[in-house]
């Protein structure tokens, strides 16, 4: 481990400035890709459950990735039912990481307390979401858990969560076309709300547009092939075809009228990230409580001891994560993680792209962390002009 | 992504704490925490320095283990400074 640095690894941002401009931008991640060698040896079930203890902060997507991967190389196809209950837990993280960025992080880049009453009230109905569904604590078992639906007592927890959106993150109803959108930044009744009009004050709603494109879907042949041959590298600083890519929310919602508009308007800066983020945000919400209705009980199966490999992928909250997993008899004997943050924040990413040639401005590393806020990495960052 | 080792609280000044893990210390808030904390207990942080939730110390021991050893095997491969 590199001296003075998180034992979860960071990622250190230097940034050069010449005539105004950032002239070059330096990445460079600590992130410990050893972390998975001990993993070999466990049994896939104990394996992927000591997964979700490691990689906490998006446990739900990991533990889900990590099943569907472990399924894929046994053979095993869970049926309709458990894959309704996984959709419901991934949708409860994603609201709740979406609406803690918005809540704790964006108050702080205005200079505004953080909504630390809010972030509670979402914890506590959204993070042990699964207690509810799967009581044994087994939502992340290949094959499936013990689904046990509490339908009443989700439903508290979505509406609790519901509330506390309106009101602590859009001030109301989330604004979801153009003339909507304007209207909600010039009332700037929440810090999601003035972060962006802030953005427009200050001229940088607009700030750090890449022209980076979207992560395709990736086939799945070529994928598995890539990672069975990486040495680390490409898990590292992947790319597709020789191209940096991007993955996260406002890939995912790009397409939607406001998203389209922004993007139109002012390309793929923070403004239009923001909005994605939030677009996402209330629609996942209304998603969720969709799923929720449908919901019923179920044993899952039961996981033989298989030799093979296998690919689990999910559209977690910043993006797309990928796990890929070798199995000798049951036991896990390779473990392998593609995260979102190594796309956004590849060298030649959105991060980078974004910033080189962007104005500098009297502060260029405030104007980092608004990108990078914007572009929402699982680790710790830090910026520093070189 | 998203990996989150369990700190230990050495210091609490009102809201803020400092917490130790594999010989780093940092301060961060425990605003977010839905219980009271006290020194010696193993919080999870998340990027942004705010301690999350508390982790029993039984699973603390297991997930500080598990990154010993891969800690010693990085050490291991990386060779003498």
């Amino acid at each position: 481990m590199t001296e003075g640095l998180p034992a979860e690894g960071c990622i250190d941002i230097g940034l050069s400035v010449a005539d105004g401009r950032i002239a070059s931008v330096d990445i460079r991640n600590h992130r410990n890709h050893a972390a998975l060698v001990p993993l070999i040896g466990h049994s896939a079930e104990d394996g992927v459950r000591l997964l979700t203890r490691l990689y906490s902060v998006c446990r739900i997507a990991q533990g889900l990735a990590g099943a569907a991967a472990v399924e894929q190389a046994a053979g095993l196809r869970v049926g309709a039912i458990q894959d309704a209950a996984r959709s419901t837990l991934l949708m409860a993280e994603t609201v709740l990481e979406h609406a803690s960025r918005a809540a704790l992080d964006w108050p702080l880049l205005l200079g505004e307390p953080p909504d630390v009453a809010a972030v509670k009230i979402l914890r506590a109905a959204l993070a042990d979401f699964h207690r509810d569904l799967y009581p044994d604590g087994d939502w992340m078992c290949p094959g499936g858990g013990r689904l046990m639906v509490d339908g009443k007592a989700l439903a508290g927890r979505a509406m609790q969560a519901g509330r506390c959106l309106r009101e602590a993150v859009f001030g109301g109803e989330a604004p979801l076309n153009p003339e909507a959108w304007q209207q909600w930044v010039a009332g700037g009744k929440t810090p999601a709300a003035r972060l962006v009009a802030k953005l427009r004050a200050d001229g940088l709603a607009g700030f750090g547009a890449s022209l980076v494109t979207a992560l395709p879907d990736l086939d799945s042949g070529t994928l598995d092939a890539r990672l069975a041959a990486d040495d680390g590298a490409f898990a590292a600083r992947p790319d597709w075809l020789g191209s940096a890519h991007e993955t996260g929310p406002l890939t995912r919602s790009s397409n939607h009228p406001l998203v389209a508009a922004i993007l139109c308007e002012q390309g793929a800066g923070i403004e239009a990230r923001i909005a994605a983020r939030l677009v996402e945000l209330d629609l996942t919400a209304q998603k969720m409580q969709d799923y929720l209705l449908g919901l019923c009980n179920d044993n899952g199966s039961m996981l033989t001891l298989v030799t093979g490999h296998g690919l689990g992928i999910v559209e977690a909250a910043r993006g797309r994560l990928i796990h890929r997993v070798e199995l000798q008899e049951g036991c896990l004997a390779r473990y392998q993680i593609l995260a979102p943050t190594e796309w956004n924040f590849h060298p030649a990413g959105a991060l980078a792209q974004g910033l080189v040639g962007a104005p500098a401005g009297a502060d260029p590393a405030y104007r980092a962390r608004l990108l990078v806020a914007a572009l929402d990495p699982c680790v710790a960052t830090r910026v520093r002009v070189l | 992504m998203c990996m989150a080792i369990p700190s230990r609280i050495t210091a609490i000044d009102g809201d803020m704490a400092t917490v130790e893990c594999f010989g780093v210390s940092r301060v961060v808030s425990l605003m977010l925490l839905p219980e009271p904390a006290a020194l010696g207990d193993y919080v999870i942080i998340q990027a942004g320095g705010f301690a999350m939730d508390k982790v029993d110390p039984a699973d603390a021991a297991k997930t500080l283990a598990y990154m010993a050893e891969v800690l010693a095997r990085t050490e291991a491969a990386d060779g003498p400074a």
